[in-house]
């Protein structure tokens, strides 16, 4: 009951989110041609929940670090696992949706925005778990901005082999990739069932570690935070 | 006893020595105990101790029979903590950091509106609690911390920032609570809270405790045995001379002078705590 009101408070605040979805279906309707539209939204749907999901969980961290209020958190029964679980599940929730009506906007509302939405939020999950431990390394928002660099160009280095510029197997084992195969196949109206399970599969796997490593930062780093507030 | 404290001793990580040098005390239930020093005697590292912040320290503390380090969220059900800095949630209304903060507890808990009320704080404002002054976001942080009907409460300076109307409706509400049986663990330096509200206080001091007593003992075994008295003197102006009582002649002086002169006012002479304070530790608390 803890984790589900907590997870509906983090999936609250991101409202902007649909604003920029709106611009995006807009931009993708009116400028980009319809050729380059099968790698345009698969690229917007990669690069959109993974950028905010860091930045999202990010600006909760510091804005409750410069309000101390995870101090005030640290009193009641909830538990660290469930303030994790919390930060990372549900701000990983706007995103997805956003994202996922920037699909429908553009490709149309048919059943592929239902098979767009698991890995989007993984995305958004594995993202956010990596913004959270970004956030207890730096002190300041800039500097972690920064620090976002290397993470979000292994991320996107997927991207050279789905445009063609190298080999597709290189990337095979960095998370991002198994959401560019669903977000191609279901760009260019493809489905495949084994590829797009198997690729779903890969995702959960690696938000599940995300999660766990997570909740490792948070007993060694936030705690601390906490403990010297 | 509610709280128990034995030997307690704390280290920071990378500090040169511990910040608590065995720190000894019990509470009773429905004692209102405060912990009187000034900024960094390590009255905050104690009580982050008692609320399980910090969980490596030295000796033995239990809370409700247990080791407090071996608390689980359970205890949480049973404490309340207003902290000195207003650590809300400064996006949200005053209504909405109540009803999110409550949603955590396993036990029943107070309306937001009625805590509100009781800390003459708007109802229905929709505000953030960012547009608060620092007075309303300490009663704020108050109410909160009453929300899970708490029988061991916390206060860290609860009157910080309060006007004078506010501030005695605070140490009202304290007392209040401890008269229906709620343990109030009070860290302050303001002498004046601490003596018209605690029960008994702790002295605190570099991470020790030189004395613990109720505010009326201290006071009157660090009392000078003096009578102020103010008179007129012959060329109308007001003078003032201090007589010990424990000296004969003192004694006769100052019979003698209420005799002979147009007395104004006689006063003993109670030290403060902070001046007991003084006494022991050489230093103010402030």
């Amino acid at each position: 009951m803890r984790l589900v009101l907590t997870v509906q408070w983090r999936a609250k605040f991101p409202q902007i989110y649909f604003g920029v979805a709106i611009l995006a279906v807009l931009v993708f309707r009116s400028l980009i041609p319809a050729e380059l539209v099968p790698l345009a939204v698969p690229a917007f749907l990669f690069g959109e929940p993974g950028s905010l999901g860091i930045l999202m969980v990010a600006a909760h961290r510091y804005m409750e670090r410069g309000q101390q209020s995870v101090v005030a958190l640290a009193v009641t029964p909830l538990t660290s696992r469930e303030y994790v679980s919390a930060l990372i599940f549900g701000s990983a929730i706007a995103p997805t949706f956003a994202t996922a009506l920037v699909q429908a906007g553009v490709l149309g509302v048919d059943a592929r925005v239902a098979l767009v939405m698991p890995p989007l939020y993984l995305i958004a999950v594995v993202s956010g778990a990596i913004g959270l431990m970004l956030s207890t390394v730096f002190a300041e928002f800039t500097r972690f901005i920064l620090g976002t660099i290397p993470p979000i160009t292994i991320y996107s280095l997927p991207l050279l082999s789905f445009f063609g510029l190298t080999p597709w197997w290189a990337f095979k084992w960095i998370p991002s990739d198994s959401a560019l195969v669903i977000f191609g196949m279901l760009a260019r109206d493809r489905f495949d069932a084994w590829a797009y399970a198997g690729s779903l599969g890969l995702l959960t796997l690696f938000a599940v570690l995300a999660w766990w490593a997570a909740i490792a930062t948070y007993a060694a780093r936030i705690r601390r935070e906490i403990e010297f507030a | 006893m509610i709280v128990s404290a034995r030997n307690l001793r704390f280290r920071y990580p990378r500090s040169a020595g511990d910040v608590l040098h065995g720190l000894d005390f019990d509470i009773a239930e429905g004692e209102i105990f405060g912990f009187l020093g000034p900024n960094g005697s390590g009255k905050s590292t104690t009580q982050k101790i008692l609320t399980g912040i910090l969980p490596a320290y030295r000796g033995a503390v239990q809370v409700f029979g247990h080791d407090v380090g071996s608390q689980r969220a359970d205890y949480y059900n049973r404490i309340g903590v207003s902290f000195e800095f207003p650590n809300l949630f400064e996006k949200l209304t005053a209504e909405e950091n109540l009803a999110f903060y409550r949603g955590f507890f396993d036990v029943p808990t107070d309306e937001p509106g009625a805590l509100l009320r009781s800390l003459d704080l708007p109802v229905g404002d929709r505000r953030p609690v960012a547009a608060f002054s620092k007075g309303m976001k300490t009663r704020l942080v108050l109410a909160r911390s009453l929300i899970n009907r708490p029988k061991l409460w916390f206060l860290d300076e609860p009157t910080t920032g309060q006007d004078p109307h506010h501030a005695v409706a605070i140490r009202d509400l304290i007392r209040a609570q401890a008269d229906s049986g709620v343990t109030v663990f009070l860290t302050t330096h303001d002498m004046t809270v601490a003596d018209k509200l605690c029960d008994r206080v702790a002295l605190i001091d570099e991470g020790r405790l030189p004395v613990v007593d109720a505010p009326r003992a201290l006071k009157l075994q660090f009392k000078e045995p003096v009578v102020r008295v103010e008179h007129r003197a012959p060329d109308g102006s007001l003078e003032r001379k201090d007589f010990r009582l424990d000296d004969a002649i003192s004694k006769h002086a100052f019979l003698e002078m209420v005799r002979t002169t147009d007395v104004q006012t006689i006063h003993t002479q109670e030290p403060s705590l902070e001046d007991v304070f003084l006494r022991l530790t050489g230093k103010a608390l402030v």
